[in-house]
């Protein structure tokens, strides 16, 4: 039987740099991002996953003890994969997309804004398990 | 236990531009695509993008994109070659009537639909099939 998370809110019309809310999503086996920006967003955004028990500090640097990496994601438009250290950049040009982790299973879900000039990212995630 | 959508028509019979019925598919893992064309005046002269959304509520297809009106055009997978069809490009019929079997390269959406362009003949039709094994 199918159990979703409904949309949650990792990036709500942020207009900076910096890490958003995190999400526990271990009981979901596919994971998505829905992406929108505004105001000829320019910006990067990569996405990031951990296993770890408790939540990491997604946006304090890696460790052993702060486990996290950047995730490739699949493009819903392309089929194509997209690097985790890569990530998305926007240039002026807003855009809307679909993502799906690559490696579904993760526990804790989240996303970091870095380089960003112009814009704003609104960023939900959605996970289901069929 | 196999749970499934039955086919559900998106556009039946079209014979201009425009997107057809949105379809709420986010029961289903598997999402499937019976895309068929018949003459009208003549053979199928038209293209046929794919559109899907993570939305609670369906968007306006016909409608530009935006945060709030949210949307992507869909990679699908044409399952007589396994060849991957970006979502941009969609499927172009050029003055010659085709029958597909598709699958939406994305198990997860909600919202499934198509949007016809560049219509000079023919008539459309496309139907959804969404399944859970």
């Amino acid at each position: 039987m199918i159990n979703n998370s409904g949309l949650l809110n990792i990036f709500a019309a942020k207009g900076a740099t910096g890490t958003g809310v995190a999400h526990r999503f271990e009981d979901y086996n596919k994971i998505f991002f829905k992406f929108g920006s505004a105001s000829s967003a320019n910006l990067t955004v990569k996405f990031q996953i951990s296993f770890s028990n408790e939540q990491p500090d997604f946006s304090a640097s890696q460790s052993v003890s702060n486990h996290w990496d950047y995730v490739d994601v699949i493009d819903a438009q392309s089929g194509s994969s997209i690097d985790g250290d890569t990530g998305v950049a926007l240039t002026g040009t807003d855009d809307f997309r679909l993502f799906e982790i690559n490696a579904g299973g993760a526990v804790w879900v989240c996303a970091t804004i870095t380089a960003r000039s112009a814009g704003t990212l609104t960023l939900d995630t959605y996970g289901v398990t069929y | 236990m196999i749970e499934s959508s039955g086919l559900i028509t998106i556009l039946d019979a079209a014979v201009a531009d425009g997107a057809g019925t949105s379809i709420y598919v986010g029961d289903y893992d598997r999402i499937f695509l019976q895309l068929g064309s018949a003459d009208d005046t003549g053979a199928a002269n038209a293209t046929i993008n794919f559109v899907g959304s993570l939305s609670n509520t369906a968007p306006t297809f016909s409608a530009a994109r935006s945060v709030s009106n949210h949307f992507e055009y869909i990679d699908v997978i044409d399952l007589e070659d396994g060849a991957s069809i970006d979502g941009d490009t969609g499927i172009a019929f050029a003055a010659a009537n085709d029958f597909r079997n598709l699958e939406v390269n994305f198990g997860g959406l909600k919202w499934i639909n198509a949007v016809v362009s560049s219509w000079v003949d023919g008539q459309i039709t496309l139907k959804v099939y969404g399944v859970t094994h």
